[in-house]
Order: structure tokens, then C-alpha cells, then sequence
């Protein structure tokens, strides 16, 4: 599945919050977007999932202009994970991942459906979990339940806001383990904003850095990570030890 | 896989325990009374034996008062169960967002308009019984579009919605108050008040067939929104990608909910909390799918409402205590423990 973002810009009121982005991506890509806080990556997974409707520019999933399919079609292809989901009293992670499987249901989910749930459980090994409540689960355990939530529609593309930010260290490596191994064994093509530079560093294909809505620099994670780009956008000095692929913000 | 079928197993249990209990209810409440005859007293009639007739009369109003109460719980059961999910606030209940009170107020209004007689407007003719519905829904819907809009316009946080929603309840009361001062003569002002308390007393024949028809439909129109419902709950976002319109199927889902508020309470006043409590309960019971929630919650409003109704007939015995006061002795202290219990997680 390819996925061309062509001369995109998003207004919100008088704020422009992306201007004339355009990005290519390809089967089994992982793409991490990075940018400071209010930089548009936000909205730019958004726009992708035409949960935002951009006032120019256009996206193609496979040559075929996104505002062609009906939105039923889209939720089968393009999957969006936001950075917090609401907790809701006493819902049980099962029934949570079956709301995945709405796209292909009409009045009541079937055995298929049910199935399908065991099965991205188990893709996020959290079998074990599925007759947990929501509220009970640890940050990592909620995470990966919620990326399951969205791989129960059998998407070509997952759209991750921020999938490691409130994480521990441990689960941030996990989560980002999980995000390669979808990409590498599932083929799924994973775009996501993220905010951690080593983490995009390590666990990209490409990466799009953005500032004020625009494209700074976009490309292979050592093109793109250098500490000239991310002075020019974050205004930090860094150090990058490309042999450790670690960055570290200089004080 | 074996263990995937047995919380849904265990779900069906939950609901065909609660449909009993329901179901035992019809023969316990209607042979508690004042008067000396017990449902037993239909096999005599099935058996051929001819009832008294003053007996018979007695053990059908009960039975009657059971009917309504049935349908009137679960119409309002289950608007509070969607109340919840669209607004994604325990607090959230036809009662708590002033739709009970809206519909309330359009009875008084028609009853006012058409007391004792028929309504003609054009060529088209109401039977009294007929508009109280149409005029309940009327003004339900309104209040509906009001909270819709405080929500969406002002971006009011879910509590200062259900705030805003009491204090609009609150002018409906002062709207129906300056009518009895203003307009009704005594019996008519007799007639509101008793309105303001819910009474499964107040349904007669032509009510209970009413409401016995319309709730087939409004049943289902309930159910056929389970799976929405689930998304919805989850956030607008969410439910968007997955295919759901949010705005549109708010309006929907809360319309279809004041439809049913509405003729629940147009033949039988205003209920407070029950459509608040039952939702909570059986979110307990069988967990927040709303395949299971939905009719879980539609039963233990049955069951809660037709329980208070014959503890208010009996209790006092031979006065009789409207179910709605009842329920808000009940209801109370229920609502300030859940908010208690509920601070850390909502």
C-alpha cells in the first residue's frame, strides 16, 4: 500500500497549522514524524486519516484520492491511535478490541470477529488480558491494548500519536519493538508523531521532521537526525553518537 | 476459545437471571395489596371459575400498574444507558439533563390546552390521551437540542453540561409553577402536581395500550444502536475513524432516547434517578457492551421501578406513596455513594 501525501495545508481559523506537505511512504515503512510541541504532527496524522480536512492538496492511497472511499472503507485501510483514550467504568479489554471489528460489522459481532480480537491479542501478547477491565492495566498494558484496538480492523496503515509518551523506559523499547515487528511481519506501514529522537532514530525507516507546519527535512533517520536539523528546529545543541544511534540534548 | 464463550455466557445468564426476576415479579407484586386477591385468582378465571367482579377489577389495576411499570422502567432504563455512552458521563440521564422535565412540562401544557376534551387543530382531531405524547416529545426534543448545543457551542465540560441541563430543569418547574399560579384552577393544579411525582397509578387502559405498542419500536431502535454505542463511549475521535459520524449519531441516539422519555413519562410523571441508577447497576452486572448493558439495564429499571411502586402501595397501606417519591428516597442516597465511590475513576 502506498501512500502519497501531495501539497497538504490545514488551516485552523486564521492558524495555519500545515503548510504544502508532501511525503511518499511505502509498503512495510516505519515513518516517525518529529517536530516541537505545535509543530502540525498532530494534525498531519489526522489529515492522513481525513479525521481533518486540509483547505489544499490531496492524499492517494494507492492512486486513489482518500475522499474517494467512504469512511467505512477508509476505517478498514487506515487505522489512528490518539495520544489518550477516555477510560470508561467497567469495560472489559475484549469488548474494548471488539469495537475494532465495528468497520466490518453490522448489528452484533460474530464468532469471526471474536477470533479476530485473540488474534491481535496475541500479535501484542496480551492474551492474558482479555478479560481485564480497561482501568486496572498499566500504562504499557493499556498501550499495547489500545494498538491491538486498532489492528482488529486489519489495517494497511497504523497511525500512532505519541504511542510511547507517559511510558516507562522498558515499555517505550517494547512498544517500539512491537511498532518494527507489525511492519516487518505484517507489512503494515506505521506513520507515527513522536517525540522521543533516539526512539525515531533507532526505529525508523524515514523521518519527516516538521516546524510550524512545514517540512524542514525529510528522509533516511541519519539524514534527517543531524544535530545542525535539530538546532535549527528545537533550538537544543546535541550530541549524536551514530554509533550508539543515541542523541542527547546538550546543557 | 472456551473461556472467550463464557463471558458472553456468563452475560446471558446475567440477563436471563434478571428477565426471571422480572418475570417473578408479575405474580409476587400483584398479589400484594389492600384488597384480598392474589394472581393465583387467574387460574381460576382460566379455569372457568367467574371472579367477582369488583375482585377482578382490583387484580387488574395491579396487574396494569406492573405493565406500565415494566414498559415505563425499561424505556427509561435504557435512555439512561444511551444518555451515558453519547455524552460520555456517568451523570448523563434523561432525568439529570432535564429531557424528563422538558416532556413533564409539554404534558402540563397540553393538558392545559385540551383538558377534558379533544384538541382539533385543522381537520385533524386528538383524543386527549394521544397528544400527551406528541406534546412530551415535543418539548423533550427541544431540550435535547439545547443540551446538544450547550455542548457542542459552548464546549461545556460533561459536568457543567449535566449543571446547565439541572438549571434548565429548574426553569421548567418555575415555567409550570407561573402556569399554576396564572392559568389552572384547582383540580388542574391538583393534577400537575401529582405530575411531578411519578405515579404508575396514573395509566389507565388506553395509556397502557400506548405504550405497550410504542415500545416494541422504540425497543428496537435502542438496540440497533448497541454497537455504536460502544464506539461512541470510546470518544468522537475513535468512533469517527471507525466509521461512525459522532455529531449526527449524538443526535440520534439522544432524540431516540427522548422519544422514549417522553412517553414514559407522559402517562406516569417524572421518575427521578431511576434512569440514572439503572445503568450504573447493570454496568456492573455485565460489563459496558452495550448489547448486554442495553437490555440489562432496561430490566433492573423494571424491576427497581415496579419494586418501589409496590412498596409505596403497601408500605402506608391503604395510602399510597407515588413510586416516584419512593424512588427519590431511594435514588439519593444511592446517587451521592456512586459519586463518592466513582470520584477516583471518572
Amino acid at each position: 500500500m502506498i501512500i502519497r501525501v501531495v501539497g497538504i495545508s490545514v488551516t485552523y481559523g486564521s492558524i495555519k497549522a500545515l503548510e504544502n506537505v508532501s511525503l511518499e511512504v511505502f509498503p512495510g515503512e516505519v515513518v516517525s514524524i518529529i517536530g516541537p510541541n505545535g509543530s502540525g504532527k498532530t494534525t498531519l496524522l489526522k489529515t492522513i486519516d481525513s479525521i481533518v480536512k486540509p483547505i489544499a492538496g490531496s492524499i492517494y492511497i494507492d492512486g486513489k484520492n482518500i475522499y474517494n472511499y467512504t469512511r467505512r472503507e477508509i476505517a478498514k485501510i487506515l487505522s489512528y491511535v490518539p495520544q489518550r483514550i477516555d477510560l470508561l467504568q467497567n469495560t472489559t479489554v475484549i469488548d474494548f478490541v471488539l469495537t475494532g471489528r465495528r468497520p466490518y460489522a453490522d448489528f452484533s459481532y460474530s464468532k469471526v470477529d471474536i477470533d479476530k480480537v485473540f488474534e491481535v491479542l496475541k500479535i501484542v501478547n496480551a492474551e492474558h488480558l482479555a478479560y481485564r477491565k480497561l482501568d486496572e492495566l498499566s500504562g504499557g498494558e493499556l498501550q499495547r491494548i489500545v494498538i491491538a484496538r486498532a489492528l482488529a480492523s486489519e489495517p494497511k496503515v497504523l497511525l500512532l500519536d505519541e504511542p510511547t509518551a507517559n511510558l516507562d523506559p522498558k515499555y517505550q523499547v517494547e512498544i517500539m519493538k512491537l511498532i518494527r515487528r507489525l511492519s516487518s511481519e505484517k507489512k503494515v506501514v506505521v506513520i507515527m508523531a513522536i517525540h522521543d529522537l533516539t526512539s525515531a532514530y533507532r526505529f525508523s525507516d524515514k523521518v519527516v521532521m516538521i516546524k510550524n507546519g512545514v517540512v524542514v527535512s525529510i528522509g533516511k533517520p541519519e539524514d534527517v537526525i543531524t544535530e545542525d536539523n535539530i538546532w535549527r528546529v528545537f533550538e537544543v545543541k546535541t550530541k549524536i553518537f551514530r554509533e550508539l544511534r543515541t542523541i542527547i540534548v546538550e546543557i | 476459545m472456551s473461556s472467550s464463550s463464557n463471558i458472553f455466557l456468563r452475560r446471558y445468564i446475567a440477563l436471563a437471571v434478571l428477565a426471571t426476576i422480572l418475570f417473578i415479579l408479575i405474580p409476587l407484586a400483584s398479589s400484594i395489596g389492600l384488597y384480598r386477591v392474589t394472581f393465583l385468582d387467574i387460574y381460576k378465571i382460566l379455569l372457568g371459575y367467574n371472579l367477582p367482579e369488583d375482585e377482578f377489577i382490583a387484580l387488574w389495576i395491579r396487574l396494569r400498574r406492573i405493565f406500565v411499570g415494566a414498559i415505563v422502567g425499561a424505556l427509561l432504563g435504557g435512555a439512561g444507558a444511551i444518555a451515558q455512552a453519547v455524552f460520555r458521563n456517568p451523570l448523563a440521564s434523561p432525568f439529570t439533563l432535564g429531557i424528563s422535565q422538558a416532556a413533564a412540562l409539554g404534558v402540563a401544557i397540553a393538558l392545559i390546552a385540551g383538558y377534558g376534551g379533544t384538541a382539533t387543530q385543522w381537520f385533524i382531531q386528538f383524543a386527549r390521551p394521544y397528544i400527551l405524547p406528541i406534546a412530551a416529545f415535543t418539548l423533550a426534543i427541544i431540550q435535547t437540542v439545547l443540551i446538544l448545543l450547550l455542548a457542542y457551542r459552548a464546549g461545556l465540560t460533561p459536568q457543567a453540561l449535566v449543571l446547565s441541563s439541572i438549571a434548565l430543569s429548574f426553569l421548567y418547574q418555575a415555567i409550570l409553577a407561573v402556569l399554576q399560579y396564572l392559568v389552572l384552577n384547582e383540580l388542574q393544579i391538583a393534577t400537575i402536581v401529582f405530575w411531578m411525582f411519578g405515579d404508575l397509578g396514573k395509566a389507565g387502559n388506553t395509556e397502557l395500550l400506548i405504550l405497550a405498542t410504542t415500545f416494541i419500536p422504540v425497543t428496537l431502535a435502542y438496540m440497533l444502536m448497541n454497537l455504536d454505542l460502544d464506539l461512541i463511549a470510546i470518544g468522537d475521535e475513535i468512533a469517527y475513524t471507525s466509521g461512525l459520524n459522532p455529531k449526527k449519531f449524538r443526535f440520534f441516539a439522544t432524540a431516540i432516547a427522548a422519544l422514549g422519555t417522553a412517553l414514559a413519562t407522559c402517562f406516569v410523571g417524572v421518575l427521578a434517578f431511576l434512569c440514572l441508577l439503572a445503568p450504573h447497576i447493570a454496568r456492573a452486572i455485565v460489563g459496558s457492551s452495550h448489547r448486554y448493558l442495553l437490555p440489562a439495564s432496561m430490566m433492573i429499571s423494571s424491576i427497581l421501578l415496579i419494586a418501589a411502586d409496590t412498596f409505596g402501595r403497601t408500605a402506608l397501606s391503604p395510602r399510597t406513596i407515588p413510586a416516584g417519591i419512593v424512588l427519590s428516597f431511594l435514588g439519593a442516597p444511592l446517587l451521592i455513594v456512586l459519586l463518592l465511590r466513582g470520584s477516583r475513576r471518572w
